[in-house]
């Protein structure tokens, strides 16, 4: 029972994380939390339902959380079952290996 | 006239498999946050205007109590406290302190964990996401250890820097 709800949370984060559009849209909250609807649509071609309903998928598995201002909904991204899942497969011991590597593409590829 | 930095807030959210009881007390009680926080201890007095204290692992070198005073105790619901009043009180780019805020919501077999920091600048954040340095590089990783801790009985083992000055 466990294992499946941990399961079912896991699937939820990997088929938000599957669109481009999504992404798009954590990656705008990552530069600039506490955005509106308004503020998220702009700039995003895609219609204001098509956003509402990407934005819907990402708070459903945790990805976004909203806060009320008053009239408005403020999104945010919240990061915390990304690290999880970082988590899940990365041994302790493999982190600095995995950072050096990342280190030296970053570097190669610059 | 001064002017102050624009300020910012961040918002973090998980589900943890326990009661509010337990999920309150391991975000309240030394013994419990040393195990999932790396190392750090809290000290609380349980009331609004009362002291929180969030005290460094012993022997680290240029942390300090990353607490301040208790503005919200709602037990079991919702706690709110100034951040590191010992380092950031005279900082002339501030317009008060941060502020932290736990919200716990029962969710079935689950407590949902809101956190709140709000009030923050530009020198809180940082953009590098190799550290633990930086508001948004601590929080995802103290969270994560503590639903770790809660539902597994095991926190996660960080390798943290002696000198990491936060």
């Amino acid at each position: 029972m466990e294992k499946q709800a941990a399961v079912s949370a896991a699937d939820l984060v990997f088929k938000a994380l599957a669109d481009a559009g999504r992404r798009r849209l954590l990656d705008r909250l990552r530069v600039k939390g506490g955005l509106t609807l308004n503020e998220l649509c702009a700039g995003m071609d895609m219609s204001r339902q098509a956003v509402t309903k990407h934005l819907d998928q990402l708070e459903e598995a945790g990805l976004v959380v909203t806060r009320r201002a008053g009239r408005e909904r403020l999104h945010y991204l919240n990061p915390v079952p990304i690290h999880e899942i970082a988590r899940r497969w990365i041994r302790p011991f493999e982190e600095a290996r995995l950072n050096a590597l990342r280190d030296l593409k970053s570097q190669l590829e610059r | 006239m001064t002017t102050k930095t624009k300020t910012e807030t961040f918002v973090y959210s998980t589900f943890i498999r326990t009661t509010p009881e337990k999920l309150w007390e391991a975000l309240t009680s030394g013994d419990f946050s040393e195990k999932y926080w790396m190392g750090f201890r809290v000290e609380l007095e349980p009331k609004a205007g009362g002291r929180i204290k969030i005290l460094p692992p012993k022997g680290s070198v240029g942390r300090s109590d990353h607490g301040g005073t208790v503005l919200a105790y709602e037990k079991n619901k919702k706690l709110t406290y100034e951040w590191m009043r010992e380092r950031h009180e005279n900082d002339p780019k501030r317009d008060g302190l941060s502020r932290v805020t736990y919200e716990l919501t029962p969710a079935g077999e689950y407590v949902k964990l809101v956190l709140v920091h709000e009030n923050l600048i530009a020198d809180d954040v940082s953009a590098d996401g190799n550290t633990f340095k930086g508001i948004n590089n601590g929080w995802p990783a103290v969270l994560s250890s503590l639903k770790s801790l809660l539902e597994t009985g095991k926190a996660i083992d960080f390798v943290l820097p002696k000198d990491l000055s936060c």
